[in-house]
């Protein structure tokens, strides 16, 4: 975790706007991922679509979350 | 595993939905290259985290929430209780506490998430589980018919291939008889076909020989007939000359070309007669040319038939005058085409009276 204060307004919402940023699949995959405790073969026999769908949609939402929410600086990163 | 693979591996590592060989392999390659790596999967791991917090938060039931407030109650009056300095120390610990209060809200919350969508994601898999063992026994129920008819269609098939061995080895005998038989009927018919070429050779032959000897025959017939025909007309002729009322006259060449000479017999009474000629120039059958007598009564020529010499210049001539013959006092002949003419209009070559 890093000592930014998440818990703030501002950042919830900017965390908010960059999840409404990513596709529908993208976003679904990565809450289910975060909140559902699956594994990609899981997640990928729930759904119903292939392993390598999954393992993409989950890595490019990915990056592009660290995109939108700015890179974080190394030095407020706990080891 | 390259450290671009690492990198592509590192989202879904965060989250924590690598298994299997992705993970086995991940795990290899950071404990290998720690250092490199162990900075990126924090920075990555806090993007992770963040996450977690975008959920809605959801408020908590009384209970709870008095539960907690009468925890934070119970925390402040033993902060009341340590001393001053102690306090001092436990005033700034409980700054942080109020800067990070959000804490138990957030993690209550994500774990109300979490048991819902756990709640669903089991309720889902039991279902399917339930689906998916109905199916299962109505595939171990149609997988046990099936093996009882496999059975039975290995029995049969075993029967089938006992009749169908018994049936090629009889099959074979008797193919190897048919064959033997028509080797044996192939043989018979070869010396059958050079019997029948030598026999129609030969009755070629013998048609040929035959169709030989019917002409042969046919030219003997011919030659018996014309012969019949010469010697009626002669004997004809004899029983005339014999006549003791015959006339007989004296017959030359009127020009003196030749020495043909002839006599004409000439019965008076029967109006009939016979010329016997020599000499001649030959006048033969079928060449186009004939010799025609004329009876002559007086100076009127009377037409009394043809006839022809042999290759010697021979000939026996008929006098058959027709029905207009008054008298005869002069005989003539003369050569005329081959079938006779009105009027003599050929050369004369004997005439006598």
């Amino acid at each position: 975790l890093t000592t930014r204060s998440t818990d703030s307004l501002d950042d919830r919402a900017l965390l908010r706007g960059a999840l409404k940023a990513l596709t529908e699949e993208q976003r679904s995959l990565i809450e289910l991922a975060s909140f559902g405790g699956l594994t990609q073969t899981e997640i990928s026999q729930h759904i119903g679509q292939p392993l390598g769908t999954v393992k993409t949609r989950i890595r490019f939402g990915m990056m592009q979350l660290r995109e939108q929410l700015g890179a974080v600086p190394r030095e407020d990163i706990k080891p | 595993m390259t450290h671009d693979q690492f990198r592509e591996l590192l989202p879904l590592y965060v989250v924590g939905v690598l298994d299997g060989d992705d993970l086995h392999e991940f795990e290899r390659y950071t404990a290998e290259h720690s250092e490199t790596c162990s900075r990126e999967i924090t920075e990555f791991r806090a993007v992770a985290d963040q996450i977690a917090l975008a959920a809605t938060p959801i408020k908590p039931s009384t209970e709870v929430f008095k539960g907690v407030t009468a925890a934070i109650d119970d925390h402040s009056r033993m902060t009341k209780r340590l001393n001053a300095s102690e306090r001092r120390a436990r005033k700034e610990f409980s700054v942080g506490m109020i800067v990070f209060r959000w804490i138990p809200w957030a993690a209550t919350l994500i774990l109300c998430v979490l048991v819902v969508i756990m709640n669903n994601h089991l309720r889902e898999v039991t279902s399917q589980l339930a689906l998916m063992t109905g199916r299962n026994t109505a595939l171990q129920s149609e997988n046990t018919t099936q093996q009882t008819k496999l059975t039975d269609l290995t029995g049969q098939l075993h029967q089938l291939n006992t009749v169908v061995a018994t049936q090629t080895k009889e099959f074979k005998l008797q193919s190897d008889q048919f064959r033997d038989k028509n080797e044996q009927q192939r043989l018979d018919i070869e010396a059958l076909q050079a019997t029948n070429k030598r026999l129609t050779d030969d009755k070629a032959a013998l048609t040929r020989v035959a169709d030989e000897l019917r002409r042969e025959l046919e030219n003997q017939r011919q030659q018996v007939a014309s012969l019949d025909r010469k010697l009626t007309a002669q004997s004809s002729a004899l029983d005339l000359m014999m006549d003791p009322t015959i006339r007989v006259f004296a017959m030359t060449d009127p020009s003196g070309a030749t020495k043909a000479v002839a006599k004409a017999y000439w019965h008076e009474r029967k109006k009939t007669g016979v010329i016997a000629a020599s000499n001649l120039d030959p006048v033969l059958q079928g060449k186009g040319k004939c010799l025609e007598l004329w009876t002559m009564c007086g100076n009127v020529p009377v037409a009394a038939g043809i006839g022809w010499t042999d290759a010697a210049g021979h000939a026996m001539l008929s006098i058959k005058p027709d029905n207009s013959f008054v008298c005869a006092d002069k005989f003539a002949v003369s050569i005329e085409p081959e079938t006779g003419s009105a009027a003599p209009s050929g050369p004369v070559v004997l005439l006598g009276h």
